[in-house]
């Protein structure tokens, strides 16, 4: 209590200090705390933690941008002055930091739950999970679980004074193949700890057995079972053609296509922040602009472009609670200035079971994971991915796994041949998977 | 500086401790970013923290902490965890012996970056892009400028001392062209380890990028399907680092029994005339360090002499558990990380052909260049290739784009059948192994590989 103490006169000197030099300021702050142990097929691996705390400053004095960070805020002056001087490099900033009082109260104090969970909890549910697999299968196990605790300040001169505190847990759960590396994996995730459930396991344990025998079908263009594992590809190219920066620069494909139909009337995407059922949901942006559910393509159609404060100001529309500070790869928020992204992306359920997609595939593939997701064109939408791993389908039974197999197209292409869209989201990566007809696949043969 | 980390060292709650080490760094950046001809970020700006790693009781634990007065309870986490995981491992970690060196080593700079104004720095940025904007067909172009300049200093309860700078200078962006709905981008990249001079004087280059953008837009999509290839010293490279040099990395294949199988020293595991090599030690080179993040002096290692396999990659853990020596390639991004085993500079050393040569025994295929983006899953790889040219009868014909490569690691070693006689190392960097390692460089000379995979849109 103390220390809190401590640090709100430090932060409200910070404050008075950026207020007398500037014509607006903007105050970050984030701590995180995180526990991390790691299993791997001879034991345990790893056991780690990070306790780290940062600031970042914004300052906008005569619509030109200051920022500046640091990670021991034992001299707010020093900070200042670190952003005052970054004044001169005259990056433009027609920007006002948002007002946003009583944003939407969401579920994200940390559950007790996982506050009080330790590294022996975790050792213990990687034994759990170690032991259902041992005697199985002779895949090689691994299991990364952990947690984390983070804390969000953000403070500015137009009144704006907003926190937030969540507590994550995860556990990442992988069989591999022996000698090649590759398996198939499921993320289990929740805000309140609850062990992995058995069914779950099996269904993994299954789907590994499915893969044991390798198999070499020939290229061509299939139906392609896009997994929730592999969505990152279509979702990170998506993202950038939405994105207001894209927009700005030139460099959507989607600029004057708002209100057309891009992708097939079976898809419906939407940001869905404020559904604090799931980890990571957020009332606000890493800007301070109140966040909102918030729809992209309805039925296909385009209906919105995302934006922070500054590129909303520079294309003279609104800001949408876009603003984050991360970037493909993530970043550290401390050191990042923000940036349009959107966090929270879902694909609306559709009507068809896994079972059932995979029965309707006459010849095709099941994409598990991908590698190369971040390669080739990514503005222009093209993608051309590695499998890892992939099961081959011929008459809607598994016949095997797929090496050295590649799956490519664009993907306003590919989503605009969506045959049918899974019934739920798979946990862990909230989205469902996707079954596309026609998707160009190279193998050896 | 050392001072103060040998008390926290002192704390007492690693009496009973095996081992411990503690590295703070301090990492200034400087960044400025250009889009078109808007200025989007500048500044310079200091971070810093601490990592502690204790060894007890056959268990090897870190954490990583920011402020100084979280130093007793990141420790006595760090020897809790250790506890904990050397109780729950079937087999002790020990840590293999490493000189106790105690040494300064401040970098040889061409030209001081932190001389160089920050004016200056966006001066210079903004001629370079002149160059592609001066273009009707270029829509964008983005440059950004990175100066990381790393203080770490280490000390071990084994009395290590070592304080090393790392300077780092990047310039790198993306260049898009655009004709009705087509649309390109080309990426552009140039640094290095030993001054700001490396991104000075490079109109060339920029030159060279952008007609690549504009050419791109008459380009034939590639063919996908099963093809020889020759890909160029930077696809060679970036092949060499993702598909074999991390598993030549001990940690990744220490705790999977059939990879180490497959990777056991003596193994003929490439075409016998291919050879590779990392070597920290290659002054102004982008991988140049002389001390590991374990304060271990860094070696050069041939990792396949004649197509067998013949050393890998070490951090004192796992240089004791495969009874091999250290080989100082413990590497952290910076103060918010413990280190893990990274490459340094790793290349395929070269052959004797000329280029006209491979391309003759190329005959017909494709001629690949440049890296867009890459991974590897265990065994497997993809890489993008920023773009190409068939080849045919021995002959470069037209320019082909959306090229994407994937292949099994073992059957391309075994299928890289010929080597150009021109080594050329990377001047840029962003190795992803959980952790960024902008200090990552590789490079190969042409290299003719048989039966690819090439995935084309």
């Amino acid at each position: 209590m103390q220390n809190d103490t401590m640090e709100k006169d430090v932060m409200n000197t910070l404050a008075n200090t950026a207020g007398k030099q500037s014509d607006q300021y903007e105050i970050y702050q984030k701590t995180t705390e995180t526990d991390t142990v790691e299993f791997r097929a001879g034991g345990f691996s790893t056991i780690a933690g990070t306790i780290t705390a940062g600031t970042g400053l914004r300052l906008i004095k005569d619509k030109k941008l200051g920022f500046a960070y640091t990670r021991n805020l034992n001299g707010p002056r020093e900070l200042v002055d670190n952003a005052l001087e970054s004044l001169a490099a005259e990056v433009e900033a027609c920007y006002t930091f948002p007002v946003t009082k009583d944003p939407p109260e969401l579920d994200n104090k940390p559950d007790p739950s996982v506050t009080a969970l330790s590294n022996r909890e975790f050792v213990k549910e990687c034994k759990k999970i170690r032991d259902f697999f041992a005697d199985k299968s002779d895949a090689e196990i691994g299991i990364y679980a952990g947690r984390s605790l983070d804390k969000v300040m953000l403070k500015n001169s137009s009144g704006t004074e907003l926190s937030h505190e969540s507590g994550t847990y995860h556990l990442y759960v992988n069989l591999v193949y022996p000698g090649g590396a590759v398996g198939v994996a499921r993320i289990h995730t929740g805000k309140a700890w609850a062990p992995v459930d058995t069914p779950r396991l099996q269904r993994l344990l299954e789907l590994y057995k499915a893969g044991n025998t390798e198999i070499d079908p020939k290229s061509g263009k299939m139906d392609v079972l896009f997994m929730p594992g592999s969505l990152h590809t279509f979702l990170w190219r998506l993202q950038t053609g939405l994105s207001g920066k894209s927009l700005y620069n030139k460099i959507s494909p989607l600029g004057d296509k708002q209100g057309e139909q891009i992708l097939s009337p079976l898809l419906t995407m939407y940001d869905d922040p404020l559904n604090d059922t799931l980890p990571g949901a957020a009332a606000f942006d890493e800007e301070g602009t109140a966040k909102q559910t918030f729809s992209f393509f309805k039925k296909g159609v385009l209906e919105n472009f995302y934006y922070d404060l500054d590129y909303a100001a520079k294309l003279k529309t609104r800001p949408t609670g876009h603003g984050h500070r991360t970037g493909r790869w993530g970043a550290d928020p401390v050191t990042t200035l923000p940036t349009p992204w959107s966090a929270h992306w879902r694909i609306q359920r559709g009507d068809k079971s896994l079972d059932e997609m995979i029965s309707m595939m006459d010849r095709g593939i099941i994409l598990e994971g991908v590698m190369g997701a971040h390669s080739g064109n990514i503005p222009n939408g093209d993608y051309s991915v590695g499998v890892a791993p992939a099961f081959y389908v011929e008459n809607g039974t598994i016949k095997g796994r797929i090496k050295d197999a590649m799956v490519a197209g664009n993907v306003y292409e590919t989503l605009q041949l969506v045959e049918a869209v899974q019934d739920q989201w798979e946990p862990g990566y909230d989205l469902p998977a996707l079954l596309c007809r026609d998707v160009a696949v190279a193998t050896k043969e | 500086m050392f001072e103060k980390m040998k008390q926290v060292l002192e704390h007492q709650a690693l009496n009973k401790a095996d081992y411990a080490d503690l590295r703070y760094e301090t990492k200034q950046e400087t960044a400025v970013h250009l889009s078109r001809n808007e200025l989007t970020q500048a500044g310079v700006n200091l971070g810093d923290g601490f990592v502690v790693r204790v060894l007890k009781n056959g268990g090897l634990a870190e954490v990583a902490f920011t402020k100084l007065q979280d130093a007793p309870k990141a420790v006595a986490r760090a020897v809790e965890n250790a506890t904990l995981l050397g109780k729950n491992r079937p087999k002790q970690i020990a840590l293999a012996p490493s000189k106790a060196a105690k040494d300064t080593v401040v970098p040889r700079l061409h030209e001081d970056p932190r001389r160089v104004s920050l004016e200056e720095k966006i001066s210079l940025l903004r001629e370079y892009q002149k160059i592609p904007l001066g273009h009707e067909k270029i829509v964008n172009s983005m440059l950004a400028l990175t100066e990381v300049i790393r203080e770490k200093h280490f000390i071990s309860t084994e009395g290590h001392a070592v304080r090393e700078d790392l300077v780092t200078v990047q310039l790198q962006g993306m260049i898009s062209s655009r004709e009705g709905a087509l649309l390109q981008n080309v990426r552009i990249g140039d640094g290095g380890s030993d001054g700001f001079q490396t991104v000075r004087n490079i109109e060339p280059l920029f030159e060279e990028k952008t007609k690549l953008a504009i050419d791109l837009l008459d380009a034939k999509p590639i063919k996908g399907g099963k093809h020889d290839v020759i890909v160029n010293p930077e696809l060679a490279g970036v092949f060499i680092h993702e598909a074999f040099g991390h598993f030549s990395e001990a940690d990744i294949i220490e705790e999977l029994p059939a990879m180490r199988e497959k990777m056991r020293l003596d193994t003929q595991i490439g075409n016998p005339g291919l050879s590779v090599v990392d070597d920290p030690g290659m002054r102004d080179q982008l991988g140049y360090y002389r001390y590991d993040d374990e304060g271990t002096a860094a070696r050069r290692v041939q990792l396949i002499k004649d197509g067998v396999l013949t050393g890998r990659l070490h951090s004192r853990r796992t240089a004791a558990e495969f009874g091999e020596p250290v080989t100082g390639h413990m590497i952290a991004e910076d103060y918010r990380f413990a280190p893990i085993v990274r490459m340094g500079n790793i290349y395929i050393e070269p052959g004797t052909g000329s280029f006209e040569q491979l391309l003759e025994e190329l005959n017909n295929g494709y001629y690949i260049l440049d890296v867009n983006g890459g991974q590897t899953t265990g065994e497997n790889f993809t890489f993008g290739a920023q773009y190409g040219y068939e080849v045919k009868n021995g002959k470069r014909g037209h320019m082909v784009r959306d090229i994407n490569i994937s292949g099994n690691l073992y059957r391309t070693l075994m299928n890289i059948t010929a080597l150009g006689n021109k080594l050329v190392l990377s001047k840029i960097g962003g190795c992803g192994k959980g952790q960024s390692n902008i200090r990552s460089c590789n490079g190969g000379p042409d290299t003719l590989i048989r039966n690819l995979v090439v995935g084309g849109v």
